[in-house]
């Protein structure tokens, strides 16, 4: 009986998925990362707090100092979730598919819900049990007080919040994918597309076309958006703002406001759990296909469609049905790769460009007072040309290793050099493409923006998107030659660029626990969105900030353009070390002598 | 291409020793104490042989002996750890151009690019060997004509059949004329019919007078195919030479195996009188008989006279030849490392 209960009761994927991820190696890694970054966490918030009051000061002035070590903690935890979730859960079930073993599963006694929900648990306890590591610190912190109970339940429900949430929207996506790293990318944009465009669109709206929603409605709509999106939610939370969002026999207890105020976010999760189950029996079976690919195919038709009945079926560019003359794999990435061809790139530019310049054009009407609308614009637009960057970059090596079709390309005359310079020009033309729209913003802002300071503004934020860009694309190459799976290096890249991105609020850190002011003006050349920041500043011709922020914006781009080269040197240099294969250029190698005799038991028979 | 031997380190030469015959022309292949390691993992230790120029020679070993270590040494995909590799009497360490150049290397897995033609796929590999444009088209037509593929060149890779697709990668294999061919494992995966036409290629390319280094778990074809074979075990190599003296090897006493008319007598304490023969035994519940020789005291001429003598009708009469998943067997350990 009790065998029955057990076996009907039974976990299986869940344990196996458990045990799996305990035995990996990167987990250990992962794991001692974060107890020594809790340890050295908790050694610079004591000394820092020790040092607040100077020698002589009682322990008393340290008091209420938990408040703003609390909220820095917080912080650190909701980016290294948002970090960690999508690169750990996005496989769950794209893996299954990738191993052909999901549709075996599919034929034991589970269920797709008892699949889904084993896939669903294996990601979200590993990530709980990590967060639970940090409650000994909320517990440090508050003794120092200025944090009430409520406050660490607060976050420490949003944390988790965070957590199902990201973890949900993996699941759908890993769901809806044949691969891995399809998987990520798709989890990526969705999020971007799930926290970034109901507010971006509302505020749009409100922008354009003013009046067209009454006030309640707008409103309304304004705080389903923000509340969809945990950190946001926990910052009103330490705010006290929630009381005014919440009707009035709940606005005295403040738990129940939280509850209630997390309604959108207990939605979410259980509309993209319904997605993923929905779409995991009707993905199951067939074979993975490149959703882009896919995407461009039913575009194609479209425009092909619209082409001949309205042009007569003009073409404007004509397949070159050339072959390769003396670069053949730069001839292969340029006319045989899936967004390589010129027809592909030129509809990629038409389906990224077209909206964004109708969108300009109305915001440039507008006048200036759109320019903060910009600002997040051109950071959407980066991210967006920088995933597609890194997808692209990483995968030339790496999809090849995949396709297993490295190693004859390796035994070719053609120098490892050479095979890295011809791969990378199909990034490059795709380096093009991706670049138009983003300068479009850029060009836009610069035209509502004061004359004085447009030539500056211009200069300044066309070098920063090259540059940065350009050490995305040497960076994932260079990742993605030292790693065997797309998704690795994928993962490492995008991991890589977003502590890149964030380093200033790493540094933050820092400065609370006693780094001095100047030494962090210096340090906010050193993240990209600082940067673009100030470029962003400049816009507003700010005479106090401009002398400060051209020195930092000029040590951002040399520093940035420095790292591409020496990134793109060692890539080069190394390129056939590590393509997995002998240098040519090892003249001067020495090899090793063979050993002067064998045993008598070594020898083999010669006949 | 220039000679590599006088170019070479005087230290990487030391003679070592093993059977070489030194008056013999420069070997295909030559690999002398070879040993790699990954990690853990000793893949190769102390490999040596020769593959002779024109040979089409096997290369058996069960699985994780080395055989695509020792294959992915040759072809310049692994630096050697130690020891030394030479192709063509080149050092794959610091002639690795001239190797690339003089090799064609079929991995054990189909990598070919799916979304390119036939042509298209032979004229990427033909612009990756330097191959002069107007050159490729009447050299791509030859290798296609020798795969028998003439018909399929402008078909989509993606859309060919597993024997097609092996076909097409033989075609990339030739497109730069190398002398040297390393194809691992080319019939895994092919049907039947699939795989006797690619070893009927690979016949009329070692007719061309190319060198064929062929790595296979099909012994019965290789013993067919293969004039000489290299058996590997555990990185170690159990036997280097020709398929003949394999087949007689450990055999310390000639053995023959004779088929006896049914209705006859038991002919064992017949043959067992017969001066010179060491042993006659039944082999199984048939009529045959297995008997070894002296061959100093008996050769097989007057084994079967004594045989008419004696009134012991015979319908079949052969030299018993060990077969190579014998040998095989009899070579290798149990178990997979």
């Amino acid at each position: 009986m009790i065998d029955k209960l057990r076996n009907r009761f039974s976990l299986p994927l869940l344990a196996r998925d458990l045990t799996q991820q305990a035995g990996r190696r990167s987990m250990y890694i992962l794991r001692t990362i974060l107890i020594i970054g809790m340890i050295a966490w908790v050694w610079l918030a004591t000394n820092s707090v020790n040092n607040l009051g100077g020698r002589t000061a009682s322990s008393l002035q340290s008091l209420g100092s938990g408040r703003w070590l609390f909220q820095d903690l917080v912080g650190t935890l909701f980016i290294g979730i948002y970090i960690l979730v999508p690169i750990l859960s996005c496989g769950s079930i794209a893996q299954e598919k990738e191993n052909d073993s999901l549709q075996l599963l599919l034929l034991t006694r589970l269920g797709p819900w008892a699949i889904l929900l084993e896939k669903y648990l294996s990601r979200v306890l590993p990530m709980l049990l990590y967060l639970f590591c940090a409650l000994p610190i909320f517990a440090y912190l508050y003794s120092l007080g200025g944090i009430t109970e409520q406050q660490i339940f607060a976050s420490f429900y949003l944390l988790v919040l965070a957590i199902l949430q990201l973890n949900a929207i993996c699941l759908f996506c890993s769901a809806a994918s044949g691969k891995t790293i399809n998987a990520l990318v798709l989890s990526l944009f969705v999020m971007l597309f799930f926290y970034v465009a109901p507010a971006f669109l509302l505020s749009l709206i409100e922008t354009l076309f003013s009046g067209l929603l009454s006030w309640r409605w707008t409103n309304f709509l304004n705080t389903v958006s923000w509340f969809t999106i945990p950190p946001v939610l926990n910052s009103l939370a330490d705010e006290n703002y929630l009381a005014q969002y919440t009707p009035l026999p709940f606005a005295q207890t403040p738990s129940l406001q939280l509850v209630l105020a997390s309604t959108p976010i207990w939605i979410s999760i259980v509309i993209f759990l319904v997605l993923a189950r929905v779409i995991l029996l009707r993905k199951a079976i067939n074979k993975s296909r490149n959703w882009l690919y896919v995407f461009f195919e039913k575009l194609d038709g479209i425009f092909n469609e619209w082409n001949e009945d309205m042009g007569g079926g003009i073409v404007l560019i004509k397949e070159r049905n050339d072959l390769p003359e003396y670069e053949p794999i730069a001839w292969k990435e340029t006319r045989k790769s899936a967004i390589g061809t010129a027809r592909y790139l030129f509809r990629m530019l038409v389906v990224l460009e077209l909206p964004i310049l109708l969108l300009c054009l109305v915001l440039i009407s507008e006048g200036s007072r759109n320019s903060t609308i910009f600002y997040f614009f051109s950071i959407l637009m980066i991210c967006i040309a920088m995933l597609i960057l890194v997808n692209k970059s990483t995968g030339l090596i790496t999809q090849e290793r995949m396709q297993q079709t490295l190693d004859v390309v390796l035994t070719t005359p053609v120098n490892g050099r050479d095979i890295i310079l011809q791969k990378s020009r199909g990034v490059r033309k795709l380096w093009i493409i991706v670049m138009i729209p983003v300068l479009t913003v850029i060009i836009s802002k610069m035209l509502i923006i004061t004359s004085s300071a447009q030539f500056a503004y211009l200069t300044f934020a066309c070098a920063f998107t090259l540059t940065t860009t350009w050490l995305g694309i040497w960076l994932s190459i260079f990742i993605g030659l030292r790693q065997k799976r797309h998704i690795y290096a994928v993962t490492t890249t995008l991991s890589i660029l977003g502590i890149w991105c964030v380093s200033f609020w790493l540094l933050r850190l820092l400065f609370v626990f006693g780094l001095s002011p100047d030494d962090l003006q210096i340090a906010r050349l050193i993240s990209p969105l600082e940067v673009l920041r100030m470029i962003d500043g400049l816009a507003f011709n700010d005479l106090n900030l401009e002398f400060y922020s051209n020195s930092t914006i000029l040590g951002y781009l040399v520093y940035t353009a420095l790292a591409t080269c020496l990134i793109r040197y060692s890539c080069l240099k190394q390129a056939d070390q590590l393509s997995g294969r002998i240098s040519d250029s090892s003249q001067d190698l020495k090899p090793t002598p063979p050993r002067l005799s064998l045993t008598k038991e070594e020898k083999p028979l010669h006949a | 291409m220039t000679d590599t031997s006088s170019a070479e380190n005087p230290s990487t030469e030391q003679p070592i020793e093993l059977e070489f015959d030194e008056n013999s022309p420069t070997p295909a292949i030559e690999m002398k104490g070879v040993s790699h390691r990954f990690k853990d993992f000793n893949a190769l230790d102390g490999v040596t042989f020769n593959v002779p120029q024109g040979a089409l020679h096997g290369f058996v070993g069960p699985n994780g002996a080395g055989k695509t270590t020792s294959l992915k040494l040759i072809c310049t995909l692994l630096k050697p750890q130690t020891g030394m590799v030479r192709v063509m009497g080149k050092n794959v360490l610091t002639h690795v151009k001239d190797v690339r150049q003089i090799i064609g290397f079929m991995p054990d897995h189909f990598s070919s690019y799916r979304q390119m033609t036939v042509f298209e796929y032979l004229d990427f590999f033909g612009a990756a060997y330097g191959l002069a444009m107007r050159r490729r088209n009447e050299v791509i037509d030859d290798v296609l004509e020798l795969t028998d593929m003439a018909g399929r060149k402008q078909s989509l890779i993606g859309g060919l059949s597993r024997g097609m697709q092996q076909r097409v990668s033989l075609a990339r294999v030739l497109i730069n004329d190398p002398q040297l061919l390393l194809l691992d494992e080319p019939a895994s995966g092919l049907d039947p019919r699939a795989r006797i036409e690619l070893m009927e290629i690979l016949q009329a390319l070692q007719e061309l007078g190319k060198t064929i280094f062929i790595s296979s778990h099909i012994l019965k074809e290789l013993e067919e195919l293969c004039d000489s074979v290299t058996i590997i075990d555990r990185g170690r190599i159990k036997y280097s030479g020709t398929i003949e003296a394999l087949r007689h090897h450990g055999h310390e006493n000639i053995a023959y195996r004779i088929q006896i008319l049914n209705g006859q007598s038991d002919p064992i304490e017949t043959l067992l009188g017969i001066h010179g023969v060491v042993s006659a035994d039944k082999v199984g519940n048939s009529r045959a008989i297995r008997i070894t020789l002296d061959d100093s005291l008996l050769s097989s001429n007057q084994l079967l006279s004594q045989l008419i003598e004696r009134n012991v009708t015979i319908t079949s009469f052969e030299r018993e030849q060990r077969q190579l998943n014998q040998a095989f067997m009899d070579l290798t350990e149990q178990g997979v490392r």
